[in-house]
């Protein structure tokens, strides 16, 4: 059973759903075992009696026939985690009567163990569970695949009787290699990378987007022994690489995008391993297809994939070799699968055969001569009555854990690289491992018998970028390649290789900043793995490689955050002082845009704390001159303003604002006024408030002090005098 | 420095850069207007400083023109859509 790493805490989690008195039922049954445990005990307990060979085969050897055929077709699905639905469907076609009494009479045994995500529920009895299960479609079962495995020894017969041969000029199919899908699955792994489809958020894919898969002739082109056509192809590769985890999505996007790893990781294993998790997919088509959207009128049809397990696994009883008629097993599957089984069903082949669903041959045609075929778990011959025949082929048997998995052939070199920078792939050669390899620095131009892949200078550039190197690429081509390689392509792959070297983008680099070039000379001294970008500055990849023993960090910036308000603007208005503790990297050089660096001897007002020999605080003056080059370079009085806000708290000085802006449409103008002297603030308040006065007076130059006119002075001093205010 | 003395160093953490073979090329990507949005200043002849957030928009422009940078570190999922 594949995908069995995530068993042990799934097991844990649903234990911890069962009450008590529940689990402590279900740990009797199982362990037989009445000490008394506590309930992490328990746990551990149980955990380790699904991993007891002779305690599960005690166990199994207990079971009704039905309930060691439901969990070998478990096994036989290839995973460990299945809904209700499924499971009833399953224990119908192994022949129980009653397929929830069988389930809950499992569970009871902890031989099979009920899911529930719902942390605030809790299982009292199987019999609560079950609504919850059926509705809910994260509820499921666990079934141990240590216990799966076991009972896979000794399943009950499904009773499919092996049909007659093919007759007459038959025609047999050569049997797939199994590479049909890990070939799609690399194509469709670069393509996500170029144009990743966008989803809506009930899940079917954007009309345009959809339409691009749907007309992609590698996604959807026969394979070279197809025996028949498969109606929209790409949906299958889609949710495989959904359901394998070579494409995923990105539901914090808007629209949800189908993101691609940066290596196609499912194919860098050999081919069981591939095989062996693409057959676990099969449920995903179901739930995939099961969106109107999604099922193109090709197909037309639900994807029962229970049924494609019961019919793979009755193929697997009959004797290595034998063919089956797909006719006979679309009569074996109306007798036994519950979504074509009724009263009727039971009836002779003769009375039965005109009430044959149609979806149901269909379906079966595809699903057998199409996803089966290319997986290579059936072999396909067609007799001359244009019927299909199937039968289970040595690699069907070994995915099934019927038979030792045949050895496959080894051909290493098997590319032709061409001068042209075309490499012809010879398929005899190819393995999933090596498909994922060349899919990271190659693009597929086509498949078939040969396929043939281009390098470019974009392939390659994308293929180091997933962190393979020049040599990894040239080594790859020689180990692999039936000649050597051709000097154009050797001298091509440098050049390009170089060419990525000129430019380097760090997306979240660490920086260290010394106080002087000695400090960082003795850094590197000691041994710091750091490029130097100038004398006080050094770059780090890794930030883990740094030895803080030998360092006192004297400030730490995050550039992920927020800048810091580390600047302060001192009274005459243009001179900044930076902390340079509490600056960054970006100050630097917004200040270099509109400010000067000014020495410490020119700013006597820098006192602190000491960074090193340094002082803690810089200064930088902002001068007619550095402020006329600011606005040639665009910059304005509101980028000036949002800087000072951001790094001072407050907007522009007004001494900033007059260098940039001078005074702004009006003019200077230079006057000779009068200036008449109060001697209180009260007596010029009194000036100002009295109507008569206040119109010989200009304006107020202070709390004592009032500007006249001087041809109005005659006439305010007779006013003063009217009212016995003398002027001196 | 004195030997076995811990050397006193101001650490910048997660800053995106852009680091270019010579000072030319440096000039050249600050000369294309959609790349020099994105540059908050030159750190040095060769270094030039990039917004936060914005690395994604910066190696796709540098692809757009033709260059293959090498990136380090991975680029955030979506980040093009990020608010500069």
């Amino acid at each position: 059973m594949t995908d069995s790493s995530g068993f042990s805490s799934a097991f844990s989690a649903a234990l911890s759903r069962y009450a008590p008195s529940l689990r402590k039922r279900v740990a009797d049954n199982l362990l037989r075992d009445r000490s008394k445990l506590t309930p992490k005990q328990t746990i551990e307990r149980m955990a380790a009696a699904v991993q007891n060979v002779p305690l599960i085969d005690r166990r199994l050897r207990e079971l009704k026939p039905e309930a060691r055929g439901l969990l070998t077709l478990m096994h036989q699905g290839l995973r460990f985690r299945w809904t209700l639905a499924h499971a009833l469907e399953l224990a119908c076609v192994v022949g129980s009567e009653n397929g929830l009494d069988l389930i809950l009479s499992l569970c009871e045994n902890g031989l099979l163990f009920a899911e529930l995500p719902d942390e605030k529920f809790v299982i009292e009895q199987f019999e609560q569970w079950v609504p919850k299960a059926l509705s809910e479609r994260t509820a499921g079962l666990l079934v141990p695949p240590r216990i799966a495995e076991r009972a896979a020894g000794s399943a009950a017969p499904l009773g499919l009787e092996a049909s007659d041969e093919p007759q007459g000029n038959v025609e047999v199919y050569p049997p797939s290699d199994g590479l049909e899908m890990p070939l799609r699955l690399a194509v469709l792994w670069q393509k996500m990378r170029f144009s990743p489809p966008r989803l809506k958020h009930w899940g079917g894919i954007f009309k345009k987007d959809r339409e691009q898969l749907q007309s992609d002739p590698l996604l959807n082109a026969p394979g070279p022994t197809d025996p028949v056509e498969i109606p929209n192809a790409w949906g299958w590769h889609f949710v495989c690489g959904l359901a394998v985890g070579l494409i995923w999505l990105n539901d914090d996007t808007l629209p949800t995008q189908v993101f691609s790893g940066q290596r196609p990781d499912l194919l860098l294993h050999d081919l069981p391993t591939v095989l062996k998790s693409l057959w676990a997919c099969n449920d995903r088509l179901e739930s995939w297809l099961a969106n109107e959207e999604n099922n193109p009128a090709e197909i037309a049809m639900p994807w029962p994939a229970t049924a494609g397990i019961a019919v793979v696994a009755a193929l697997g009883q009959l004797p290595p070799g034998q063919w089956c008629s797909v006719n006979d097993l679309a009569f074996w599957l109306v007798r036994r699968h519950p979504r074509w089984k009724s009263d009727g069903t039971d009836e002779a082949e003769e009375e039965l055969a005109p009430r044959l669903p149609r979806s149901l041959m269909d379906w079966l045609e595809l699903f057998l001569l199409g996803w089966a075929y290319r997986l290579g778990l059936v072999e396909a011959a067609r007799d001359s009555d244009k019927a299909w025949f199937v039968r289970l082929s040595n690699v069907g048997r070994g995915i099934l854990g019927l038979g030792p998995m045949p050895s496959l052939p080894h051909y290493p070199r098997t590319l032709l690289v061409q001068p042209n920078l075309e490499i012809i792939a010879y398929r005899q050669g190819l393995t999933p491992e090596l498909i994922g390899n060349l899919s990271r620095f190659c693009e597929w131009k086509s498949l078939g018998p040969a396929c043939t892949l281009q390098l470019t200078p974009e392939s390659v550039y994308r293929g180091l970028e997933t962190g393979l190197t020049h040599e990894d690429i040239l080594r790859l081509l020689q180990q692999h390649a039936v000649r050597e390689l051709p000097d154009a392509v050797t001298q091509a792959l440098r050049t390009w290789a170089n060419k990525r070297e000129r430019i380097t983008v760090y997306a979240a680099a660490t920086l260290l900043e010394f106080p002087s070039a000695d400090a960082l000379q003795a850094a590197l001294s000691r041994g710091l793995p750091a490029l130097v970008l100038n004398d006080r500055l050094a770059l780090v990849e890794r930030e883990d490689d740094l030895d803080y023993r030998q360092f006192r960090l004297m400030a730490t910036r995050d550039y992920g955050l927020p800048p810091d308000r580390c600047v302060q603007v001192s009274d005459d208005g243009v001179t900044l002082s930076v902390d340079v503790s509490r600056s960054d990297l970006l100050l630097e050089t917004e200040l270099q845009r509109f400010a000067e660096p000014v020495s410490p001897s020119d700013a006597p007002f820098l006192q602190g704390q000491q960074f090193g020999k340094e002082s803690n605080r810089r200064a930088y003056r902002m001068t007619p001159a550095s402020l006329r080059r600011a606005r040639e370079d665009g910059l304005n009085v509101e980028m000036l303003d949002d800087w000072f806000r951001r790094r001072t708290g407050s907007e522009a000085p007004p001494a900033v604002r007059l260098f940039l802006n001078g005074t702004a449409g009006g003019s200077l103008h230079i006057t000779t006024l009068l200036v008449l002297q109060a001697p209180s603030a009260q007596v010029a308040d009194g000036l100002m408030q009295w109507p008569e006065s206040r119109r010989f007076i200009r304006e107020r130059l202070g709390p004592t002090a009032l500007s006249v006119e001087q041809a109005d002075l005659p006439a305010l001093l007779d006013l003063l005098r009217s009212v016995g205010i003398t002027v001196q | 420095m004195t030997p076995g003395v811990r050397i006193p160093v101001k650490l910048h953490r997660r800053v995106c850069l852009v680091l270019t073979e010579d000072a030319v090329l440096a000039q050249e990507l600050l000369s294309r207007r959609r790349l020099a949005d994105q540059v908050l200043g030159r750190l040095t002849e060769r270094v030039l400083l990039i917004r936060p957030g914005r690395v994604a928009a910066v190696v796709e422009e540098l692809q757009a023109m033709g260059h293959t940078p090498r990136v380090v570190g991975s680029l955030p999922t979506g980040s093009l859509d990020e608010t500069p």
